[in-house]
């Protein structure tokens, strides 16, 4: 049978990245900056820009060719 | 801001340099098979298909509407770079595999794999249809955003009504001459355009406002309480936005056709990664201006936060008046993002209607369904023609409808997520009915909330609310008929206790 490779783990890591671009954390805090910019901005930013990267590197690694008949 | 002529001459200059790469696809094309029409024979290459891909996904609206948005809410809009980022992460759920089977059983558009996989006529009809409302909404939103742009930005020597119509008669004759060759050559220029665009904006912004904290600080001394920490109910919707994005985004027909046309396998991957990373640099630029914005100007309402990009670039003329070239090339580039869009959406719906809709109408064979190619250039033309018209009166209720667009079109994610997770000879696989109900309880909700008026429940949109019943309803109905099968057959294991 031609069965597809699902990465569940992979998957699950993605969704977790994306809860965690949410600042969550920050709700009903008081503002603070560092580096002149607001703290849940680093937050924010920081966790898109590992969502980014993890998207690029399971494109590049986990989208195997096993089920590309070329 | 700029001499009106210079715009103008601008975009004469661009609009020829179209039609000639419309011509040089023509010269390209192998034969005029569907195949060769709609997907460019499956030949496109690494760099043309990341800048198509690039070109396509940003929108006019990106360039203008964004950095509004951005202007009314304030640096939490920021998020929409994650949003974009969310696009590309969710082709993984599906793309992999369906790309495969693309390149296997020469799928030319997105109902095709569900054809293959569920072989259901109805689900496949409902399809269609959900991806034509979702593709004639986008066409419709970039030809009056065409009208609008060359109004604007020639001071009123191009009238709203011959932007529409004389950029919809560009659209059609590069495309009908090329097909999607054309198209992506026409986007890998408009991509390189609106690159140079987002990196010009940003060094003018650089230069001459300031850095990002700086920017930052401005708009904290006007406007603090647009930098402040979100509130519950904004993180809820930056959630169901995610969702929204993640799983409706990548169901775009233009999108999915571009992975069918990639050349190798390799490539594509290649180029999806690059389009991973980009929404740092150039949704970033995007937010950038509108911050910039919020921090020159005081109150602009929502019509004048609209126009916030050109405002902006107004000012930077005014700072220093060498900046007008690279504002010139800033301003093509807001053009090209809206025609790179305009020509997908359209070259995609032509396909959809021949091949989804015409073809099993006519009950045509293989053979049958490729001599449609010779009228696909005549689809274009109607789908023009219809939305086209449409656009010159835009006040119509009926297209009220297709504001919700990406809520309908999100239903279709369970059919190709439980699609290719569970091929269509595999033990546990889903059926057409599963989908089916799924998709009847998702668009329910979604319409029936739209009908009351409602636009979130406690931040979640109404469409995302309606998928999450819809992937549910999909695996209850699965669940339920296996183990009916199971009594059924006299399974062994059916009813055991744990």
């Amino acid at each position: 049978m031609d069965e597809p490779r699902r990465h569940r783990w992979y998957l699950l890591l993605l969704a977790l990245l994306a809860i965690a671009t949410v600042p969550f954390p920050f709700v009903g805090r008081e503002l603070r900056l560092f580096w002149g910019l607001p703290l849940w901005l680093w937050w924010s930013f920081g966790a898109i820009t590992c969502l980014s990267l993890t998207t690029a590197w399971g494109i590049l690694r986990l989208w195997t060719r096993d089920i590309d008949p070329d | 801001m700029i001499d009106p002529s210079m715009v103008t001459t601008a975009a004469v200059v661009y609009v020829l340099m179209l039609l000639g790469l419309g011509v040089f696809g023509r010269r390209a094309m192998r034969d005029p098979s569907l195949q060769e029409f709609y997907l460019a024979g499956r030949s496109i290459g690494l760099v043309v298909l990341l800048l198509t891909l690039f070109a396509t996904q940003y929108s006019g609206n990106s360039l203008s509407g964004f950095p509004g948005k951005t202007y009314r809410s304030g640096l939490s809009y920021i998020m929409s770079v994650g949003f974009m980022v969310a696009i590309v992460s969710g082709y993984l759920l599906f793309a992999p595999r369906l790309v495969a089977l693309a390149r296997r059983k020469k799928f030319l558009t997105p109902t095709d794999y569900l054809r293959d996989r569920f072989g259901s006529p109805l689900l496949c009809y409902t399809s269609a249809l959900i991806f034509a409302v979702t593709l004639c909404n986008f066409l419709l939103a970039q030809l009056m955003a065409m009208g609008h742009s060359l109004a604007g930005l020639t001071d009123g020597r191009i009238p709203y009504w011959a932007g529409v119509a004389g950029g919809a008669l560009v659209i059609l004759v590069y495309e009908c001459l090329g097909g999607m060759r054309a198209v992506a050559w026409t986007d890998a220029v408009q991509g390189v355009v609106l690159l140079l665009g987002l990196g010009l904006v940003a060094g003018l912004i650089f230069r001459e406002i300031g850095s990002p904290a700086e920017i930052v600080a401005m708009v904290a001394a006007r406007a603090p309480e647009k930098i402040a920490n979100p509130s519950l109910e904004t993180c809820f919707a930056w959630l169901s936005s995610f969702l929204l994005l993640g799983l409706g985004a990548p169901l775009y027909p233009q999108a999915i056709q571009r992975l069918y046309a990639a050349r190798r396998l390799r490539e594509l991957r290649l180029a999806l990664a690059a389009m991973a990373v980009m929404p740092l640099f150039a949704i970033t630029t995007v937010v950038l201006v509108g911050l910039t914005g919020l921090a020159l100007f005081d109150d602009l309402g929502t019509v004048g936060s609209d126009q916030v990009t050109f405002r902006v670039l107004a000012h930077l003329v005014e700072l220093e008046p060498r900046a007008a070239i690279p504002v010139l090339v800033v301003l093509m580039a807001v053009l090209a993002a809206i025609m790179s869009t305009a020509d997908s959406a359209l070259l995609s719906l032509s396909s959809i209607l021949t091949k989804d809709f015409a073809a099993p109408a006519l009950r045509l064979d293989e053979a049958g369904t490729e001599r449609l190619a010779r009228f696909a250039p005549l689809s274009s033309l109607l789908i023009l023609l219809v939305v086209g018209s449409v656009a010159m009166v835009p006040r119509l209720t009926l297209w009220r409808l297709l504001e919700i667009k990406f809520e309908i079109l999100i239903q279709l994610s369970p059919a190709f997520v439980f699609g290719t997770q569970h091929p269509r000879d595999h033990p546990d696989r889903y059926l057409g009915i599963d989908i089916g109900r799924g998709l009847v309880a998702g668009l329910g909700i979604a319409l029936v909330f739209y009908a009351a008026g409602v636009k979130s429940v406690v931040g979640f949109h109404p469409g995302v609310l309606g998928v999450v019943v819809n992937y549910a309803v999909a695996f209850t109905s699965r669940a339920r008929r296996q183990r009916f099968s199971r009594h059924a057959l006299g399974d062994p294991l059916a009813g055991a206790s744990p």
